[in-house]
């Protein structure tokens, strides 16, 4: 075998632990402190690599410390990829290009360095203007969202019963323990135990109900930030957002230092400002999600200063159902949110580039800001991987040393992150007192309807219990199937006996190759959901959140 | 015998060639010595001569201002990094954190380099670094110092981490005329045509000294409080081209610290 054709072809990606998804594009951002590392290893040779393992040797930031992990890669075949993944605190991490080294140690102990970069960045709030700012090397990004879109009934009861788990999995870092021998299982981890939304009638264990805390209780740190989504780690607390989409966006990039000339750098030379934007949102929608700030909305501030805060549109809500789901639920949200300020702030070129295009600075002039407000308008429900179409209503303002710069424009673009179809195929039925491996199959096919493989997702398996329990699955195609068949495997134990639902969510990833320019780049994001699971429609009641299927387990014969 | 990590040591102990340094901005790149103002990683070579495999052990490195008789607590931390390695195995460890050397060390630092596993090959109690004895634990305290016209300057610390006051001998001696071939070589430094040896020295206690104290058989004696650290220079001229000199700190007649240095001149 030849150790060389071991690669991780696209950058490292971040997953987040609260919803255990993936976040936009990959970034890594500090509010969160616990994040997951992510790589697709994959076999670009032309035999089946056998009896590898691969640990992550080290990481640039010594601020960032990861939990150890040596992992077993038993079966890669060519062209196959399997995902790696290691846990790891970013609470001391710097913001900046964070480089990583992993080694490949084959049958025969011959080993394989590969460095990558990572994206990290840190949002810290700032209460004065109830804004957050977002560090990267190339400037900060001061951003909120003064109009949003607001559930009827934000659903949110206030009491909880933390689900107690079930079921064994290899965990994080242990990827690869409970493989098929098919398709490759993946690691399973448990989320937090989602809260029952409003009474459980299951007979499931309960725990002292916690509501919300408010947001002073944050308000002693610096930057709550961080305190207020670590606080969603421990599950106790019912998330339950406040928001589901940004419908005005206000914000201003401040380059460090300021620039000459009519454009200015990327954030960490290879991002749109707008993936700064997506990541931000997934924040404040998670955080709002968390904390009872009362009439204040977190991060509802306008940087712009263009607009004053003020009412958006509403939609459906999802609590009306009775979802005991909510992390996940509200992981979709997020994602939702994420969407939506990709979508709308689309096309080739970010409307920040845009801005720059049309407004040439005087000969000397340094630019020192540049402001931007965007306000959305929704023509159709918003699903997540299909082509909705959002319009957006836009403005740009260059400062520089001597005078201002503006451009106006509207446009409406499509959500581009779309899946043509996808299929789940899973037992409704599983013996849990004969051990029997639950596994679940997935197929994905791309807006051409071309088969999606290996490296191209971020597929996990969301499994809801009838005590909220939730278990999270990764699902790996790591091409033994050879037709994009991405697999998961459980064990349910026999405490997990009852009806459990399942949601099986992809997110694209990141596939930008180094040889790009910039620009280039900066026009793939990944990090965003294309399956179809959720659907905010306009018109109240409730949202369409439907699992792909249902598993009864047996505990025992009775 | 289980778990047993180890990094070579040099001979003598300070000169381990188990660890090197990449300057530049690519970790996997050419080894060289540390460039002032550039950013450089650390590389160790670890083994595990026991008979079972370990997983994620860790490697610790550290560097220090050109000096003898650090420890863990005055050295400052670079980074750190994991290796798997299977029974009677070895790999080389990359520690990804670069750190720019400053100019007013021209470069010269001293590099220590330590692997264990938290259960099952910890380290031995205490902050004491013992790269002499201890297998874990290696270190590099060589430093090239270019020179024209054969007089060289060097300034150096003496440290002792220890609570109390201590009396050390400080004394430099001369590598042979192979040593020193050996070490370019191993430095990727070219050959000198006239290997030689240390022709005068003298001692100061100033950082950029004109004259010096010349002390018997090349050798001084310093009081170090405790928990402090003092400043030398040398001073002093070579004969030939190259010159190995090796720095000893000695504690009640055992040798507790060094440092060498190739001198070569470049004109």
């Amino acid at each position: 075998m030849d150790m060389t054709t071991l690669q991780i072809p696209s950058r490292p990606f971040a997953s987040e632990q609260i919803t255990g998804l993936a976040l936009p594009d990959g970034i890594f951002e500090i509010a969160f402190g616990q994040l997951t590392i992510n790589a697709h290893l994959q076999n670009g040779g032309h035999a089946t690599v056998t009896g590898t393992s691969v640990y992550l040797e080290s990481v640039s930031d010594p601020g960032i410390v990861v939990v150890p992990a040596t992992q077993p890669i038993p079966h890669l075949p060519p062209g196959g990829a399997r995902l790696v993944r290691w846990r790891a605190d970013f609470t001391r991490a710097t913001p900046g290009k964070t480089r990583i080294s992993f080694v490949t140690v084959d049958a025969s102990g011959a080993r394989t360095r590969i460095v990558q970069e990572i994206f990290v960045t840190r949002t810290t709030f700032d209460a004065r203007t109830n804004t957050v700012a977002m560090q990267t090397p190339e400037g900060v990004l001061r951003a909120g969202f003064p109009v949003l879109v607001r559930p009827v009934d934000d659903g949110c009861c206030g009491t909880t019963v933390a689900g107690s788990g079930s079921g064994i999995g290899g965990g994080l870092g242990g990827g690869g323990g409970t493989g098929t021998g098919g398709g490759g299982g993946g690691a399973a981890g448990y989320g937090p135990g989602s809260g029952s939304s409003c009474g459980c009638g299951c007979g499931c264990p309960r725990s002292a109900a916690v509501t919300k805390p408010p947001l002073a209780a944050f308000r002693r740190d610096a930057n709550p930030l961080p305190g207020i989504l670590q606080a969603a780690l421990r599950g106790e607390i019912q998330l339950c957002p406040t928001w589901y989409l940004p419908q005005g966006i206000g914000w201003v990039w401040e380059p460090t230092p300021p620039y000459a000339g009519q454009y200015g750098e990327l954030p960490f030379q290879a991002l749109w400002w707008k993936v700064l934007l997506c990541v931000i949102a997934v924040v404040l929608v998670l955080a709002a999600s968390i904390v009872s700030s009362g009439a204040v909305t977190l991060g509802n501030g306008d940087p712009s200063e263009t607009v004053d805060v003020g009412a958006g549109q509403t939609c459906c809500g999802l609590a009306g159902g009775g979802t005991r789901s909510n992390y996940v639920a509200a992981g979709l949200v997020a994602a939702a949110a994420a969407c939506v300020t990709a979508t709308a702030l689309g096309g080739a070129r970010d409307p920040i580039r845009l801005g720059q295009a049309h407004t040439p600075p005087g000969p000397g002039k340094l630019t020192v800001a540049e402001r931007m407000y965007a306000e959305l308008s929704f023509r159709e429900p918003v699903v997540l991987g299909k082509p909705f179409a959002v319009a957006t209503r836009w403005a740009y303002t260059r400062t520089t040393t001597a005078s201002e710069h503006q451009y106006a424009t509207h446009d409406v673009h499509q959500n581009v992150h779309v899946l043509s179809r996808y299929e789940v195929a899973a037992p409704d039925l599983n013996h849990a007192f004969r051990e029997e491996p639950w596994i679940c199959r997935a197929r994905f096919w791309d807006a051409d309807g071309e088969p999606m493989t290996g490296p191209e997702l971020f597929v996990q398996c969301f499994l809801i219990g009838p005590c909220a329990q939730v278990i999270r699955v990764v699902l790996q195609d790591d091409g033994t199937a050879g037709d994009g068949t991405y697999t998961g495997l459980h064990r349910f134990t026999r405490e997990a006996e009852g009806l459990w639902k399942y949601l099986v969510i992809a997110q694209d990833v990141n596939n930008a190759q180094s040889d790009l320019t910039p620009e280039q780049a900066a026009q793939i994001i990944g990090g965003i959901v294309l399956t179809h699971q959720l659907t905010i429609s306009f018109d109240g009641g409730t949202c369409r959140l439907v699992p792909d299927g249902y598993v009864n387990v047996i505990g025992g014969l009775g | 015998m289980g778990v047993s990590l180890e990094i070579p040591h040099g001979a003598p102990w300070w000169e381990s060639m188990a660890i090197w340094t990449v300057p530049g901005s690519d970790p996997v790149g050419p080894p060289g010595p540390p460039v002032a103002g550039q950013p450089v990683y650390v590389w160790a070579h670890v083994l595990n001569t026991g008979t079972t495999p370990v997983q994620d052990a860790v490697v610790q490195f550290y560097r220090t201002p050109p000096g003898v008789g650090f420890d863990r607590t005055t050295a400052t931390p670079i980074g750190s990094a994991r290796v798997s390695l299977g029974a009677a195995d070895a790999a080389d460890v990359l520690c990804l954190t670069a750190w720019v050397p400053a100019f007013t060390s021209d470069g010269h630092e001293c590099l220590i380099a330590e692997a264990f596993h938290p259960s099952l090959d910890p380290l031995p109690p205490g902050n004491e670094v013992r790269a002499d004895t201890d297998r874990h634990a290696a270190q590099r305290n060589l430093s090239v110092l270019g020179t024209t016209g054969a007089a060289f300057r060097f300034p150096f610390e003496v440290d002792n981490p220890l609570r109390i006051d201590r009396t050390f001998t400080i004394r430099v001696q001369s590598a042979s005329a192979e040593e020193v071939i050996a070490m370019a070589h191993q430095l990727g430094v070219p050959p000198p045509r006239h290997p030689g040896t240390l022709a005068e020295l003298a001692f100061s206690d100033q950082p950029c000294p004109q004259t010096g104290t010349a002390g018997e058989h090349h050798a001084i004696d310093i009081h170090v409080a405790g928990h402090t650290r003092v400043g030398r220079s040398l001073l002093g001229r070579i004969d030939g081209d190259a010159a190995l000199l090796r720095i000893e700190q000695v504690h009640a007649g055992c040798v507790v610290g060094g440092l060498s240095i190739l001198v070569v001149e470049t004109r």
